[in-house]
Formats: C-alpha cells, structure tokens, sequence
C-alpha cells in the first residue's frame, strides 16, 4: 500500500503539542547557547575592547598564531590531555572494576566517595590541595620531610607545577567516569563471564576480552568527554597557580579569562575561544572516527 | 523530515547571529578633550536641577569598612556604609536616588564593573582602589571634577595626591607603605637596638639585614626573619618599598608608554631581595607563598618582620599572644636617600554621563563623601589610613605608630610609584610572575628585570 508521505506541515500540526513543550527548552538552549556562541564568533572578528567595536577580519586570529603566551597555552592544553585523559581512563576503568566485584553497600560508599570531590566543586578542592601542596605547612611536604628530603614549592617550580595540577584535576574528575564505567559493567551480561570462566580465562582476561569490548561505545563516550573537559580546564590553574611558574601552566581556559576580563580584549578572547572551540571539535570527531574504525 | 528540521535548525542560528549583530546600547566614548582638561570640558554650565536623578554607585566591597565603631550595628554586611552614605545625602537631596551595587572583594579585579559597561551600563560614581580606578582614565570615561567641585575642597588636598587641573578622583584616605616588626620578639632577643629610632624609623639595608640575621641566630623554632610572597599580585605594593630604597622606579615621571626598572638601580634592588630569599632570611618557599601567608605568619609571630601596611598593628593586637608592632621604612642602600612612602590610595571618581544632571549630582555626591566630618575620619580609622585633605589632618584618631609614619610621611613626601598608569592591573601579574622566576631559581635577577621590561612594554604598547 502506497502511504503518502507526511509533509513538514502535517507533521507539525500531528506532533504539535510535541513542539509546544519542546519550545521552553529550545528558546533558552537558543538564548543561553546557539547565541553566545554565534556572538562570539562574531566577535572574534572585530577588535572589540570598553573603547572600541570594529570589524578587523582575520587580524585577531593571525596575531594569536605570532603570540607565545597563546601559543605556549595551547601547547599546555594538549600536554593536559596527555598526561590526564589516559590517567583519568585508566584508573576509573580500574577501580570501577574492582567496585562492580563489591557488595551493594561498599559499592554505594566508594561510588558517594569518589563522587564527593565533583560535587564539592572545583574551588574547594583547590582550597584544600593548596594547603597540601603548602612549602612550609603542606602535607605533601611534611611527608618529603619525614623522608629526609628538602621542602618542594610544589606549585612554584615549573617541573612539579602541571604535574601538581594533573594530580589535583585527577582528584577531583575521577568520580563521574568512575560512576558512567560500573553502570556499563554492571549492564554486561554475567553469563559472558561465567561462560569465559567455565573456560579458564583469568581476570585479567576477562577485563580484556570482555570487560573492554563490551564497554566500548561507553569508553568512548567517556573518552571524548573527558578531552572536552581537560581542553577547558581553568578554575584549577587559577586558583593552584595562576598560570605559573612562568606560563607553564597556564591553560586555554585561563588565557581566554586573563584575556577578556584582566586585559579587557573581549574580541581577542574571543577568537582563542574560537580556536579551543575548533580544536575540542576536531579532536571529539577523530575520537569517534577512531573508534568507528576499530 | 530531517532536511526540514536541519533547515529550521539553520534559520534559527542565522536569526541568532544576526540579532546578536545588532547595535548595541551606546556606551559614552571616552572623550579625548574631556582627558585633557581642554578648555572645551563640559563645565558645571548648568545648575543642579531638582528634577529626579538616579544614579549608580559602585564601590568595591571592603571588609575593613564592616564593623565601624559608632555603626557596628548597622553595618554588619560587606557595602552596608555605602548605604549609610547614599541615606544621609539622599536625605538631603531627596531628588536624588541612588542604586548601590557593591562589587565583590573576591574578584581582587575590574571584572564584575568591566562586565556591566561592556553590556551597557555604565556606573556614575566608583569608589575603589586607585590602581583599579585609574584604568578608566585611561579609557576616558572619567569626568574632570574641577568644573564641578568647589575650589576650597580641591585646594584642600595634599599637594601630589591629586592634579588640581585635571582632577580626575578623589581620594578618601591613603595608607603608607612600611615595613611593621615584631618589637616584642626583637625584645624577646634583645635585639632591640638593631631597630631604628623612634624619631627618625629609617635604617640602611646593612642594618636590616643585621636585624635580620640576629633573628636568625636566634633560632627560635619556627619563626624566621621575614617573608617574600610571588605567588600572585596580592599585596605586591607592600614590598614595592624595597626598590625605591635602592632608587628604582618603574616609570619615569608620568610617562607610562614604557617601564625603566630595567636599570643598575632595579639590579640592585632585585639582587638585594633575592638574596634575602636565597640566603634563608625570609620563609622559606616565597616562588610559592602569597599574602595570606604573610597575614597568616605576621600574626602567629612567625616573622619578625615584613613590608605592609597598618593593617599589621589590628592583627598584632588580635594575635593568640598580642604583641606590639613597630613601623618603620624599607631600608635604604648606602648613598641613597630615604625612601619616601608609596601608598595605597582609595578614591572615587565619576564616569562621564551624556545627561549633564547625572554628571552634576554624582560629582555633589562625591564632594559630599570626601569632605564628611563624620565618615572619612572612620573610614580612615577603619582602614588604618590617613586623610588626604590638609583640613581633616586634627580630625583622625591615629595610633602612635601612624601618626610617627604620617610624621615622616610630610618630611620625606609621598611616592607615585606607578598605580596611576592606565595598565598597572596588566603589568602587575608580569611582575608577579618574574619575581616568582627569580626566588625559584629559574631566573636570575637579570634575566627577570629583562623579561619584565620586555613584556611590560609590550603590553604598554599594546
């Protein structure tokens, strides 16, 4: 039977009330994301300071590429995701498998426990690990004593700072893939395992062999959310150590702050977002290239 | 289907961009005339009117303003004085209302007020630090007061402390720059005739470091001579006193397109300080410390002295085991004069206002808070400052110790080091992060000066 195929009138009229509750959410995902971030792109194209608000083509874009500051930020976002995305992976994937294995009330105190810090926020964590991280009343210090050791500046010297900062965002980001990875583990069969059991696989076995390719879109996921994330760190840099020692740590996500809000350059901060923005896209898409082709 | 939904998807991100191209509500360009004090500033031509006037008051949150003696009750909340201000002027001029907005002290910068002229609104009235003040002179968006405040209060301030032909803010008090120490533990080690006189509280960098070292030979657990911090720009002016002993500056005169602390004199005074830091005469880790860890040490009696302001005195009182705290100036080198004092100036200014009555009620509203008889005494005993009008000098109840400093402060002057520069809050990080460089090791005190002056004047020139 030949059905006529629905135009996009008879469709909104059918579906209507659909729209009707779909439009609140549309109109703010509208007003409070598609237009910022269509301002902004205009924006990155004009010179617009408290003073001044004039179209200037590429010329933000093209002063970007000749600035250190700039270039050695950008450089540090991917030398974030290096050190962190395969660290955050690794041990949320870790200790995600080792809860699944626990009973029902541990699992609920480990997963509320590690969850704690996302809750907590960013500025309290920081509060606390520059306490820890303190040259004369740290702990981490105090430890380094205890062992004979000289007192570091953890946060001052430019060969611990982005390693200090790692650790802290590790801390403190762990609790969401964490959370995401036993909700995938505890949705795989069990019957995979047992029968993978029956024919002697070891644990380890069982985390490579089924653990992990059963898990995949969810790693994935996480994977590409986790790289979203750690190119727009900023709250951690700029409380730990303001983009120091020496620009070492400093962050895409600081630079566009410093930018826009210490040296009022609203156009110039712009097209960096511009940039981060491009590059967090071209970085989602390969992820998930990548993983259509494995 | 999906094509039309992509199409209407399409059309409502194009709509957006172009809504959001549209003109935005003028803001007043800075007025090149008004910046200069040009004969043709608008002058107070017109009367004051009696029509309504709404005008918008911003004034950074200060804590030190909570609590005043005489009001504890009703100014409890961070901003409650400026309401108390904004009462008894409105009282009376009942024509004029005005909306408080009491920027966030957490900030430490321009960003909550540069958000707001950016969207639109622009202020009528600030009230805040002069080194955050100052960077909207140099957009030129503030009004020349001298057309519309009264000779006697402009001829009554200082001399220095504001230009009388372009009088761009006026200051509410100002606090010297000095190094506060530990008379009790100098005391304690009988030390005490390391310290300068009472009458004269100058010393040469020999004799400081002679203090210094006998609070290190000392060897009381846990406590150390001084502290540096290079964390962050918080409380860099306390120790700014450091390069004017050694005959440093940061500019020349008023001629901010470039810095000059690039010089033998700013070499000096780099390797005097980090030698201090390096030779372990101050806590140890400064590349790492802040000011919160100065107020922190200062009060338990971990230091024995450092750069500050009279803040220093509360805290010495307010201390687990109160002890008395001792005011003085940063040493100078041999062969050099004393330095004067640098301080740290709260000011108000009026943005320019395209309605001429704005303008007119908000530079009376500043007259009004800067010459009150009542309110610049207290705010200047609450912050520990002093009054920059000549005519308020017997009106200030000051402790024993800032009244020594106010006294050296009329002999020696007082010091513009630099927060009037337009781009000071730019040039303060850079700062920050060479002297971090140089007490880590990263950087030798040359290459710090250098690296500084090269940025700076990128920045100046920007």
């Amino acid at each position: 039977m030949n059905e006529k195929k629905p135009t996009l009138r008879s469709i909104l009229i059918k579906q209507r009330w659909a729209y009707y509750f779909l439009l609140p959410g549309l109109l703010l995902l509208v007003v409070f994301n598609v237009y910022p971030v269509m301002k902004t792109i205009y924006l990155s194209f004009t010179n617009y300071t408290l003073t001044t608000k004039d179209f200037i083509g590429l010329a933000n874009f093209t002063k970007l590429f000749s600035d250190q500051k700039f270039l050695q930020a950008y450089a540090n976002c991917f030398k974030y995701v290096l050190l962190l995305v395969p660290a955050i992976m690794m041990f949320s994937l870790l200790i995600a498998n080792v809860l699944v294995r626990a009973r029902p009330w541990i699992q609920s105190v480990f997963r509320g426990a590690f969850y704690l810090p996302t809750v907590v926020g960013g500025v309290v964590i920081a509060a606390v690990w520059i306490w820890i991280f303190h040259p004369l009343n740290g702990l981490l210090n105090y430890v380094v004593n205890a062992f004979g050791g000289e007192a570091i500046t953890w946060l001052a010297d430019v060969r611990y700072a982005m390693p200090a900062v790692c650790l802290v965002v590790l801390t403190w980001t762990l609790g969401t893939p964490i959370i995401i990875f036993m909700a995938g583990m505890l949705g795989i069969s069990p019957e995979l395992y047992e029968s993978a059991t029956i024919d002697g696989a070891t644990r380890t076995q069982l985390f490579f062999h089924i653990t992990i390719p059963v898990l995949k879109p969810v790693i994935v996921f996480v994977l590409t959310m986790e790289i979203i994330n750690v190119f727009q760190l900023w709250e951690v840099v700029y409380l730990l150590t303001n983009g120091g020692p020496s620009y070492s740590t400093m962050s895409m996500g600081f630079l566009i702050y410093n930018t826009a809000f210490v040296s009022g350059k609203y156009g110039l901060a712009a097209a960096q977002g511009v940039i981060l923005t491009l590059t967090i896209l071209l970085f989602s898409w390969l992820s998930l290239k990548a993983s259509k082709e494995a | 289907m999906k094509k039309s939904v992509l199409a209407l998807i399409s059309i409502v991100m194009v709509l957006s961009m172009l809504l959001g191209c549209q003109t935005q509500p003028s803001v007043p360009a800075a007025d090149a005339a008004t910046t200069t004090g040009s004969p043709e500033a608008t002058a107070a031509a017109e009367e004051a009117s009696s029509e309504p006037v709404k005008l918008k008051f911003y004034a950074y949150g200060y804590q030190q303003l909570m609590n005043l003696p005489g009001y504890e009750d009703k100014t409890q909340n961070l901003g409650d004085v400026y309401n108390l201000l904004i009462d008894e002027f409105t009282a009376q001029h009942p024509n004029v209302s005005i909306e408080l907005v009491t920027l966030n002290p957490a900030g430490g910068g321009t960003e909550q007020l540069d958000v707001d002229i950016a969207s639109g609104t622009m202020p009528n009235i600030y009230y805040d630090s002069l080194l955050r003040v100052t960077k909207y002179n140099g957009l030129g968006y503030l009004l020349n007061l001298k057309d519309y405040v009264s000779a006697d209060t402009i001829n009554d301030y200082v001399a220095g402390s504001i230009d009388p032909e372009y009088v761009w803010n006026l200051p509410t008090d100002a606090g010297p720059m000095f190094l506060a120490v530990n008379k009790t533990l100098f005391e304690k080690i009988g030390a005490l005739d390391l310290l300068p006189a009472e009458d004269s509280r100058e010393w040469t960098t020999d004799e400081y470091l002679a203090a210094l070292q006998a609070v290190k030979d000392a060897g009381i657990d846990n406590t150390y001579p001084t502290i540096f911090w290079a964390a962050n720009q918080s409380g860099d002016a306390a120790n700014f006193g450091f390069l004017f002993g050694f005959g440093a500056k940061f500019f020349e005169g008023t001629d901010y397109s470039k810095v000059v602390l690039n010089s033998a004199e700013g070499l000096n005074a780099f390797n005097f300080i980090n030698n201090v830091v390096q030779s372990g005469l101050s806590v140890p880790g400064a590349a790492a410390l802040n000011d919160d860890d100065m107020w922190a040490t200062w009060q338990n009696q971990q230091i024995s002295m450092t750069g500050g302001y009279s803040y220093l005195q509360v805290l010495a009182k307010e201390s687990a085991e109160p002890f008395e705290a001792y005011f003085v100036n940063f040493p100078h080198a041999q062969g050099q004069p004393n330095p004067p004092f640098a301080t740290d100036t709260h000011t108000l200014a009026v943005f320019k206002s395209e309605n001429e009555q704005e303008n007119i009620w908000a530079a009376k509203f500043v007259e009004f808070i800067t010459s009150s008889e009542t309110w610049i005494p207290l705010i200047c005993q609450a912050h520990g400052t002093l009054s920059m009008r000549n005519s308020f000098q017997d009106k200030l109840t000051l402790s024993p110790e800032l009244a020594a400093i106010a006294k050296r402060m009329t002999q020696d002057g007082v010091l513009s080091y630099g927060p009037t520069c337009p781009k000071w809050s730019e040039l303060r990080p850079l700062y920050a992060s060479e002297l971090q460089a140089m007490f880590s090791g990263a950087k030798t005190p040359e290459q710090a000066l250098a690296d500084f002056e090269t940025e700076a004047n990128a920045v100046l020139a920007d």
